[in-house]
């Protein structure tokens, strides 16, 4: 093909390609680099050259999006604002550079022991470490009442199994959204199903106290608690 | 590009990798002005453009921390971060529709090629002074018709194009003002009548 024939290409290729938004997206990605290879291209075409961008500049011609695209960032290379027209900069959030503590170690800190009771401390930080990954609609029922949604679920690591042998489910009620049910199952080494039954597990939100014990299966149950009360929530359990 | 020294890009790069906290946050507070300026740049036009860079560099400094193991030259550590500002900022637009995308052109009337690639057999039909004499009567200003068929017909760049603009007109034409130029144009000629008649005819010939 001689060149006239390929500028007559290139001239037809620009005018009628067809929109195509996963190339638009592909050459988006590249612009920049395109804007630094073009500015060093400018200033010395000796040493750079373009050869490597032609699919983007055929591209460019055909697509107006990714003209202007191409043009920003062009000029705010080329042309950058001053300074001064900033304004004040806001202060970024750099919580993302805290070290997130793993769910043992937030379980540590909240697990206690006096003799035989074993207690664990609930809080606003280690709440959100509870809930569960996808939004569980089960359907629990308890004399009589119903509950629906998990809000949480926690089935202690391997690593604390001696230190906490509990696992804790809250639902929401049905009757009451702003209810919930908490379900304390207790697993000892030594016993199992149905011999799982009488232990004193204690519920306690500041100074309001109930204690359940186990049935068969070594759940105790806690209905009616309000939600919001969850972060003070203590559970002990006489082992 | 950057008028930061290499060394200055590989110090915040290892300071950014730092495990004193202290040393790790001053270090992303001295990336963050960068990369505010470098979204700012791209939308200091914008009605909310302070909020929208203030989004953009967040979004930015975000995505440096989760992937500074990418970044195989500590010394243009500045450049790959403006890259992955800039990038962002420009998706974010694109994604607001910031961007015109289309011309009314663009949306009516069909494309007559659509669907049929421009092969060069098709080409080797035209007479490029044929199409060139036919452009000069072509429903695009003065100014466009000069950077479409400068570019395509002379084989002049946008550097050139724009100096002849800019000695023309007296104001500052930058290469990338040729560039959006054209584009648009080429976009009016994809519905312009008389170009698509020609093709057809050669079609017929052929």
């Amino acid at each position: 093909m001689n060149s006239e024939t390929e500028q007559l290409l290139h001239f037809l290729q620009a005018v009628y390609s067809p929109k195509d938004d996963a190339l638009c997206a592909q050459i988006r990605s590249r612009l920049y680099d395109y804007v630094v290879a073009f500015v060093n291209w400018n200033q010395d075409r000796t040493t750079f050259d373009l050869s490597a961008f032609a699919d983007l500049r055929q591209h460019l011609d055909g697509c107006v999006a990714c003209s202007e695209a191409f043009s920003r960032l062009y000029t705010a290379v080329v042309q950058p604002m001053s300074s001064e027209s900033l304004g004040s900069i806001p202060e970024p959030d750099l919580s993302f550079l805290r070290p997130k503590e793993s769910l043992s170690e937030q379980l540590r800190r909240a697990l206690s022991r006096v003799g035989e009771t074993i207690r664990l401390q609930l809080s606003g930080d280690l709440l959100p470490a509870l809930r569960p990954a996808l939004a569980i609609g089960a359907l629990r029922s308890s004399q009589g009442q119903e509950y629906g949604e998990l809000l949480l679920q926690l089935d202690p690591p391997a690593e604390l199994a001696d230190r906490l042998p509990t696992a804790i489910s809250v639902y929401r009620a049905g009757s009451s959204p702003v209810r919930c049910l908490v379900e304390v199952t207790v697993t000892l080494p030594d016993r199992a199903w149905p011999d799982l039954a009488g232990i004193p597990v204690t519920l306690s939100i500041g100074q309001q106290v109930r204690t359940q014990q186990t049935d068969a299966f070594g759940v105790a149950s806690f209905e009616g608690i309000a939600i919001e009360e969850l972060p003070a929530v203590a559970i002990e359990v006489k082992v | 590009m950057s008028s930061s020294a290499p060394s200055d890009a590989a110090t915040l790069y290892q300071n950014c990798r730092s495990t004193d906290l202290n040393v790790q946050s001053a270090a992303y507070r001295t990336l963050w002005r960068l990369l505010y300026q470098g979204a700012w740049n791209l939308l200091y036009d914008q009605i909310d453009g302070a909020d929208l860079a203030e989004d953009c560099a967040q979004q930015a400094l975000m995505r440096i921390h989760q992937r500074l193991h990418e970044c195989n030259q500590p010394a243009a550590f500045l450049s790959w971060s403006q890259r992955i500002v800039a990038n962002l900022t420009i998706d974010e637009l694109r994604r607001r529709k910031r961007f015109s995308g289309t011309t009314s052109t663009q949306d009516e009337g069909q494309n007559p090629l659509e669907n049929v690639p421009v092969l060069p057999e098709m080409v080797s039909q035209l007479e490029i002074e044929e199409l060139r004499t036919l452009l000069q009567k072509a429903p695009i200003s003065d100014r466009s018709r000069r950077v479409v068929v400068g570019r395509f017909f002379d084989q002049s760049d946008d550097e050139q194009l724009a100096q002849v603009e800019r000695e023309l007109s007296g104001e500052a034409v930058l290469s990338s003002h040729v560039q959006v130029t054209r584009a648009k144009n080429l976009a009016k000629l994809r519905n312009w009548q008389p170009l698509r008649e020609y093709l057809r005819v050669e079609e017929i010939n052929d």
